[in-house]
C-alpha cells in the first residue's frame, strides 16, 4: 500500500482546506513548530482508522476549534487500485475506488485497506514521540497482548485456551472416575461361585428324593381319607383337652385338689352360721344404747327442772315452800345417776361397734364363699370337659389304631421336606451373596473402564494441548526472529550494542528489551528513540500491507553522527518502504538530495 | 500465517510429541485427524465452548 494525496479541511491546525501530494518513496514535511507537521501525521492516521492517534483522544476533539466537523481525504494505492478515502469527525465515512475517469463508491464486499486493525497500524506504520511514551508505561500484559495482535496469533492463542479448558475437564473427569473406582471395593462381599453348585446339588438330590417318595402306598389307601379325617379329630380333641387343661390351672391357682377348695368352702359356711348370733348381739347392743340415751335425756331434763329450782323459797307451780337442802341432795343424787347412765351408754357404744364389725366380716367371708363355689362350679365343669375331651381322644386313637399301620415313607418325607426348605434357604442365601458380589464386580469393572476411558481423555488433552503449546511458541518464534534479526541489525547500525553478541529476543521480553543490560526506561532519549525507530521498522515487517512509514520528528534528541546514520538507514528503506518524514530541522530535510520536500515554513 | 498453515504446523507437532515419553504408541491415526479438526474449528470459531471442543476432539458425548 502506497499513499498518494492527504487532504484536510477543518482538521486541527487546518482550517482551511489543503492537499498535499506525496512522493512514492520519501516524502519530507518540514517546519517550525505549530505549522501542522503532527498534525498531518494524525490526518493519515485519522483516514485509515477513524482513531486518533493520541490515546484516549475522541475524534471529535481533532476538529479545529470552532468548527462543527473536520474532514480528512487519503488517496492511497493497494493491490493495484487507486482508492481515496474521507472520513469526518463526526463519524462519516466514504471510500471510493478509481474506475477509468471517475470515482466509484466501492461496494462492501471491496477490500479497500490492507486487513490491519488501528493497533497494527498505530504500532507499524508511525512513530511519534507521544507513542514511546505511552508504550513506557504498559504493562507486560498488555504488551504481550499487542505482539499477539501483531503477529496475528491471537485466533492461535485463544484456541489454546480452550485447549487448556478441555484439558482441566478432561482432568476432573478423570479425578472424578478414580474416586468412584477407589471408593468401590469387595469389602465383606465374598465370590460363592465354588459354592453354589454344591448347594444346588444338594438341593436337587433331597428334590429328586422327596419326588421320588411321591405316589407312596399310603397315598392311594381307600381308607386314607377316612384316616386324614380322624387324625384332623383326633388333633381337635387334643386340642381342647390342652385348652381346658389350661383353664383348669387358672381355675384352681392356689389349690392343688378340688377337695380342698370343697372342704374350704365346708368350713366358711360353718363359720358363717354364726353371723345370725353376731346381728342378734348387734341388734341388742343397739338397743341398750337407745334405752340408755332415753333414760339420759330423761334425767338431764329432770336435772335441769331441779336446778331451776335452786335460789327459789317456793315452787313455782305448786306455790309450796322449798327446801334447800332437799334441792341440792336431788341435784347431786341425779347426776350420779347421769354419769351411771353415760358409763353404760359408752359400754353399749363399744359393744355396738364390736357385734357389727364382726357382722361385717361375716359379710365379706360370705361374698367370699360365694366366688369359691362359683370356681369350684366352673372347675367342675372344666374337669368334666377334660374327662369328654379324653375320652374323644382314646377313642380316635383307638379307631387310627384300628387302621393299618402308616407306611413309614411318610415320615422319612417329613423329614426330606424340613431338609430340603433348610438347603433352600442356604442355597437362597448363597445366591442373594452371590448376585450382591456380582453386581458390586460389575460396578467396579464399570468404573476401570470408565477411568481407562477418561484417562485416555485427558492424554489425548494433554496431547493436543502440548502440541499447540509448541506450535505457538513455534509459529510466534519464526515471525518474531525475523523481527530479533532486524531489530538487532538496526541497534548495531546506531552503534546502540556495545557488547557484540547481544541480540534482542521480542518475544521473552515481551516487546520492551534491554540494551547492554539497560532496561528500555533507563535509555537516554537518542537511545529510545533509536530503539523504537528499530522496533517499528522491525515489527512492520510482520505485517503485509504496512509499507509505509510515518515518523514525527525522528531526529528528537539524536546528535549529528546519529542523525546521519539515521538519514543512511531511511535511505536504504527506500526500496521497500515509503517514508513520509516531519521534522522541523530543515538541514536535515535537504539532505536527503532525492526526496520530495515539501516547505511548511511557508 | 493462515489457519491451514498452523494446522500443519500443529499436524507436525502433534506427531513430532506422538513419538516421544507418555504420548508415544497411545494414539492412532484417527485420534490424530480428530485432534486437527478440533484444531481447525477451534481456530475457526473462537466462541466454540469448551464441551463442544471435548465432543469434537474425544469423538464422544462430553
Amino acid at each position: 500500500m502506497k499513499l498518494e494525496k492527504i487532504i484536510v479541511k477543518n482538521f486541527g491546525f487546518y482550517r482551511e482546506q489543503r492537499q498535499f501530494e506525496l512522493n512514492n518513496d520519501l516524502t519530507v514535511f518540514y517546519g517550525a513548530n505549530f505549522s501542522g507537521k503532527s498534525t498531518l501525521a494524525k490526518a493519515i492516521y485519522f483516514a485509515l482508522t477513524g482513531k486518533a492517534l493520541t490515546t484516549g483522544l475522541k475524534p471529535p476533539a481533532l476538529a479545529s476549534t470552532g468548527a462543527a466537523s473536520g474532514t480528512t481525504g487519503l488517496f492511497y494505492h493497494h493491490q493495484q487500485k487507486n482508492f481515496r478515502i474521507y472520513r469526518s469527525t463526526k463519524g462519516d465515512l466514504q471510500i471510493e475506488q478509481a474506475g477509468g475517469e471517475k470515482w466509484q463508491r466501492c461496494a462492501e464486499n471491496t477490500t479497500t485497506l490492507p486487513s490491519l486493525n488501528f493497533q497494527h497500524w498505530r504500532t507499524g506504520c508511525f512513530l511519534h514521540e507521544d507513542e514511546l511514551g505511552e508504550f513506557l508505561v504498559q504493562p507486560p500484559a498488555s504488551r504481550r497482548d499487542l505482539l499477539n495482535q501483531l503477529l496475528g496469533v491471537e485466533s492461535l492463542l485463544k484456541a489454546q485456551e480452550l485447549f487448556i479448558q478441555v484439558r482441566r475437564l478432561t482432568k476432573r473427569r478423570e479425578k472424578t472416575a478414580v474416586g468412584l473406582q477407589e471408593s468401590l471395593r469387595l469389602d465383606g462381599l465374598a465370590d460363592r461361585t465354588a459354592e453354589l453348585p454344591a448347594a444346588k446339588s444338594a438341593v436337587a438330590k433331597l428334590e429328586a428324593r422327596l419326588q421320588a417318595l411321591q405316589g407312596t402306598p399310603n397315598e392311594g389307601r381307600p381308607d386314607e381319607r377316612l384316616r386324614q379325617t380322624w387324625e384332623q379329630a383326633k388333633t381337635a380333641a387334643q386340642t381342647r383337652l390342652e385348652q381346658s387343661q389350661q383353664q383348669r390351672d387358672a381355675v384352681r391357682a392356689g389349690f392343688n385338689q378340688r377337695d380342698e377348695l370343697a372342704a374350704l368352702l365346708q368350713q366358711s359356711a360353718q363359720q358363717l352360721s354364726q353371723r345370725e348370733a353376731a346381728m342378734r348381739e348387734m341388734e341388742s347392743c343397739t338397743e341398750l344404747r337407745i334405752t340408755l340415751t332415753n333414760q339420759l335425756r330423761q334425767v338431764e331434763e329432770v336435772l335441769a327442772m331441779i336446778k331451776g329450782l335452786q335460789g327459789r323459797e317456793t315452787c313455782p307451780t305448786c306455790q309450796q315452800p322449798l327446801a334447800p337442802a332437799a334441792i341440792v341432795k336431788l341435784v347431786e343424787d341425779y347426776q350420779i345417776k347421769r354419769e351411771s347412765i353415760l358409763r353404760e351408754r359408752e359400754q353399749a357404744d363399744a359393744k355396738e361397734r364390736e357385734a357389727r364389725e364382726t357382722v361385717r366380716l361375716f359379710d365379706e367371708l360370705a361374698r367370699k364363699q360365694t366366688e369359691l363355689e362359683q370356681r369350684l362350679h366352673r372347675w367342675q365343669q372344666i374337669d368334666a370337659e377334660i374327662v369328654a375331651a379324653q375320652k374323644e381322644l382314646e377313642t380316635w386313637e383307638t379307631k387310627l389304631a384300628a387302621l393299618a399301620p402308616l407306611s413309614p415313607t411318610d415320615e422319612t418325607r417329613e423329614k426330606l421336606q424340613q431338609e430340603l426348605d433348610s438347603h433352600r434357604r442356604l442355597l437362597a442365601d448363597l445366591e442373594r451373596q452371590q448376585m450382591l458380589y456380582e453386581q458390586r464386580r460389575q460396578a467396579i469393572l464399570s468404573a476401570n473402564r470408565q477411568t481407562e476411558i477418561f484417562t485416555k481423555h485427558r492424554l489425548l488433552s494433554e496431547w493436543a494441548a502440548d502440541a499447540l503449546a509448541r506450535t505457538a511458541q513455534s509459529v510466534v518464534g519464526i515471525s518474531l526472529k525475523k523481527a530479533d534479526v532486524e531489530i538487532t541489525a538496526c541497534l548495531k547500525n546506531f552503534d546502540l550494542f556495545r557488547a557484540q553478541a547481544k541480540k534482542i529476543d521480542l518475544e521473552k521480553s515481551q516487546l520492551m528489551p534491554d540494551i547492554d543490560g539497560r532496561a528500555l526506561q533507563t535509555l537516554s532519549g537518542s537511545e529510545k528513540t533509536i530503539l523504537y525507530l528499530s522496533m517499528k521498522i522491525a515489527l512492520s515487517r510482520l505485517m503485509p500491507g504496512a509499507d509505509f512509514l510515518v515518523l514525527d520528528d525522528p531526529t528528537l534528541h539524536l546528535d549529528e553522527t546519529r542523525r546521519e546514520r539515521l538519514r543512511d538507514y531511511l535511505v536504504s528503506l527506500m526500496p521497500e518502504k515509503q517514508i513520509i518524514l516531519f521534522t522541523n530541522d530543515r538541514g536535515f530535510a535537504e539532505q536527503f538530495a532525492n526526496a520530495k520536500r515539501i516547505d511548511l515554513f511557508s | 500465517m493462515n489457519d491451514q498453515d498452523l494446522v500443519a504446523v500443529f499436524r507436525e507437532k502433534l506427531r513430532a510429541l506422538g513419538k516421544e515419553g507418555k504420548y508415544a504408541r497411545r494414539f492412532t491415526s484417527e485420534d490424530e485427524e480428530r485432534v486437527c479438526r478440533a484444531f481447525a474449528m477451534a481456530l475457526e470459531n473462537p466462541l466454540i465452548t469448551e464441551t463442544l471442543l471435548f465432543e469434537l476432539l474425544t469423538g464422544e458425548k462430553a
